[in-house]
């Protein structure tokens, strides 16, 4: 019998390898988007995603420059010698890593002095001009209302949240950040996102929060649906003090006002424009993430 | 309904949800995962069941509440059809290259990148551009110049061109780039270090009938600093004077370094086409060999059309005639007040408020700027004019957060009104700039505050002159003639130059002392 040729794979080649993207696995495709693949592998909580926009880059992607359209749930996928392979019945794709961008997705390093002083003065001038950012830009139909709760976290009119957003308030209000885990509607939970920008805040300001138990909050991520493949590699990236690339330019433009000067406003462009793409990021989770670091970085020290 | 596994991207489900929630008699449309948490508030709010109760976090939850069963089914096959919609398009967009290099494999055949990046990263993205033999327009600034230097050495030992950095402005083989204008193809190229100078010779070649082989800019540090050199000008020129399609060649800057006058001329000589030159700011020099100087980027583009044209070229100032323009001065000065004395020049692009400086400084004894022609009439506050101020609106100083006022007309208004607290104002100057890039009614954005500025004055017993002029042509979207109407139905005085405006200004200034 005739054997049939197979078909040549497709090439593509990774610009950039998330620095928790192992170097041999062996998983399954478990999810395809418009601009990500997700990769599941048995025993691993985190999934690894293959993506096509730099913005969505993290400690477990690999940025890719497009996506093959025949790829499907269930396809399985083979890591080693520098390639990931992703193979249906009829043919493969091929990611060539070597070479690949090397991503850590770590916040910048603030020298924050210890007296407190430039910390206070970073709050007092800096942090409006983010407030003011994302106030032009936020998805209002995400977690941005939880913002107008104020500062000292009373609880929402409820008139002007839907029943997600008043659930997350009452949790934050109750101290309970790790309530939010899975919490939201959307394809990612916006619960993960604000958490995950939450726990950005506190990584760049160098300032632990006890409200913040990371414990709880990981114990509910790695819980039988406590929350998606994705929300849960997100959650357990930052609890590790790793950032997908949206949030981490954005707290790049931050560190540039840092020492904050009289004038912070003559950095505000750069500021500007992370943010705007930051809130382009998934329907609401790059805006949900900064209205977490925003919640973190207004609450009273 | 639940979707195990759901492949869909949250764009599309919001946008679904958002059509769903739509339909007359459905009250809620909710799309969530099945977390833990999700599935309890979904049953909270009335909106559980069997199916989605056994539904996991990875399983994509419709939960919909309608008045009545046929509403619910209306919705459960709205959703049907939308998400059949979504799949049957394939799911794929059109692929949108992420890098440079993907970009380049989708179209092996574009020989020109264009880049707009923060100054950081630019520089990094033009070098890997050139390096893949590509030539590059860099539209980013505070690119280090050093980087620009290397770029430039780069681009030259390829055979390249490397616009830029701060180049806003290119019309190459007749595709308008950036911030540009629809002109007629012809036989005059022309190379500018800056980006609205390009844009008005253009114009004004068009307006005299002739027309662009090729617009070049340069970046507006070319001539200006020594270490470059001029090399890209230098690049350009000899690349039109090898082109069979240009006849003529144009080059305007600001005043370049003394030390790299000769070179450019040099070349300039060596391409042996007929040349005319323009540096902004400075009386035209005498004609040496092939090269002629012009004494305004108007002049420059009459001069480079006599030229094509084989005519002899007429100076002249204005297209009205004195007599026009002396009952346009009566008119716009027998009601001023006597305190009214200034002069205040509200620009969007920078080349013509460096024409407008440079050519009232004298005759008006002193015009403060953020590029003043003496030191001493460096503007010391930017928002607050002081005797006569003219300035570029699109410096850095004011767009910090904002648009460029060619984009968005509200940094020019809002200075416009306050400056009319001003009673000592006598002439606003400004340019209205369209095209590629811009507003889409520049005149009309600001006509609005144009007209209560006069409106203003006239209440005080005094008069302001308003005198504009539009960089454009009639190919450009936003048309020069309706943008030239608008500014004249709110009483401005449209000349069809810049420098004719500027020269307006000055007269009316003559007549008012």
């Amino acid at each position: 019998m005739e054997k049939k040729a197979s078909p040549v794979p497709l090439q593509l080649k990774a610009d950039s390898r998330g620095i928790m993207v192992a170097e041999r696995f062996i998983g399954r495709v478990s999810a395809v988007f418009e601009r990500a693949v997700n990769i599941t592998i048995p025993g691993d909580p985190m999934i690894v995603s293959l993506v096509t926009r730099r913005p969505a880059m993290s400690g477990r992607s690999v940025l890719v420059p497009w996506l093959p359209g025949a790829l499907q749930a269930g396809d399985t996928v083979h890591s080693d010698s520098g390639a990931i392979t992703i193979t249906d019945r009829e043919r493969r794709a091929e990611v060539d890593l070597t070479g690949a961008h090397v991503y850590r997705g770590r916040l910048p390093d603030v020298p924050w002095e210890n007296d407190g002083v430039q910390r206070a003065r970073f709050r007092e001038l800096v942090v409006p001009q983010l407030r003011r950012s994302l106030d032009r830009v936020a998805v209002r139909n995400g977690l941005y209302g939880l913002l107008r709760t104020g500062a000292r976290g009373g609880l929402p009119r409820i008139s002007e949240l839907d029943r997600f957003s008043t659930y997350a308030a009452r949790q934050l209000y109750h101290s309970n950040p790790a309530g939010l885990v899975g919490l939201g509607s959307g394809l990612t939970p916006s619960g993960d996102d604000f958490l995950v920008g939450a726990l950005a805040a506190e990584e760049f300001m160098k300032q632990r929060d006890e409200t913040i138990d990371r414990r709880a909050i990981y114990l509910r991520a790695i819980e039988p649906d406590g929350t998606t493949d994705v929300g849960r590699t997100q959650i357990v990236l930052a609890i590790r003090g790793l950032f997908p690339e949206y949030l981490r330019a954005v707290f790049a433009a931050l560190a540039e006002s840092v020492p904050v000067s009289d004038n912070p406003g003559e950095r505000v462009s750069n500021l500007e424009m992370a943010v705007s793409e930051a809130a382009r990021h998934g329907h609401s989770s790059g805006s949900d993430a900064l209205t977490g670091a925003l919640w973190w970085l207004v609450r009273p020290s | 309904m639940v979707h195990k596994d759901s492949y869909y991207d949250s764009v599309v489900l919001m946008s679904i949800s958002a059509d769903i929630k739509k339909i007359e008699g459905v009250n809620e449309a909710v799309v969530a995962m099945g977390t833990g948490v999700n599935l309890e508030l979904l049953k909270d709010m009335g909106l559980g069941g069997e199916e989605i109760s056994s539904a996991g976090a990875n399983d994509l939850i419709i939960a919909i509440d309608a008045d009545s069963e046929e509403k619910l089914d209306e919705a459960e096959s709205k959703v049907g059809q939308l998400l059949r919609k979504k799949s049957s398009s394939g799911g794929q967009e059109a692929y949108r290259p992420t890098s440079l290099d993907s970009a380049i494999q989708t179209l092996p055949d574009a020989n020109l990148v264009v880049i707009s990046l923060p100054g950081q990263y630019a520089g990094r993205e033009a070098r890997k551009a050139l390096r893949a033999g590509r030539h590059v327009m860099l539209f980013s600034d505070n690119v280090p110049i050093e980087q620009e230097i290397s770029l430039k050495q780069l681009a030259s030992e390829k055979g390249l061109l490397m616009m830029g950095p701060d180049c806003g402005t290119a019309m190459i083989n007749g595709m308008p780039i950036c911030f540009a204008n629809v002109v007629r193809r012809g036989d005059i190229g022309v190379v500018s270090a800056s980006g609205t100078g390009l844009q008005e010779v253009a114009c004004n070649i068009e307006k005299n009938g002739g027309g662009i082989s090729q617009g070049i800019g340069t970046g507006g540090r070319d001539l200006k600093d020594e270490r470059i050199g001029g090399l890209m000008v230098r690049m350009a020129v000899e690349a039109l004077g090898r082109d069979p399609q240009t006849g003529v060649i144009a080059v305007v800057s600001k005043p370049p370094a003394d030390a790299v006058i000769p070179d450019v001329m040099n070349t300039l000589k060596a391409t042996g086409k007929p040349c005319v030159v323009h540096f902004i700011g400075t009386a035209a020099r005498e004609t040496e060999g092939n090269v002629r100087f012009a004494n305004s980027l108007e002049e420059t583009a009459r001069i480079a059309v006599s030229v094509s044209k084989g005519e002899s070229y007429e100076p002249r100032v204005f297209d009205l005639p004195e007599s026009k323009i002396d009952s346009i001065i009566e008119r716009e000065t027998k009601e001023m007040s006597a305190q009214q004395k200034y002069v205040r020049g509200l620009f969007a692009g920078g080349t013509l408020t460096d024409e407008a400086v440079f050519a009232l400084h004298e005759p008006l004894g002193g015009v403060y700027s953020l590029d003043p022609v003496e030191p001493a009439y460096e503007i010391e506050d930017p928002h607050k004019s002081v005797g006569h101020t003219i300035v570029d609106l699109g410096e850095d100083v004011f767009t910090v957060g904002r648009p460029h006022p060619m984009i968005d007309a509200s940094i020019r208004t809002e200075r416009i009104e306050r400056e009319m607290e001003d009673p000592e104002v006598a002439v606003l100057l400004i340019d209205c700039v369209i095209g590629y890039g811009s507003h889409p009614d520049p005149a009309g954005a600001m006509a609005d505050t144009l007209s209560a500025a006069k409106e203003r004055y006239r209440a005080n017993g005094g008069y302001l002159s308003i005198v504009a002029s539009v960089t454009g042509t009639e190919g450009d979207a936003q048309n020069i003639h309706t943008q030239q109407r608008t500014l004249e139905s709110v009483g401005c005085v449209v000349m069809p130059s810049n420098f004719q405006a500027v020269k307006l200004v000055e007269r009316i200034m003559g007549a008012s002392r």
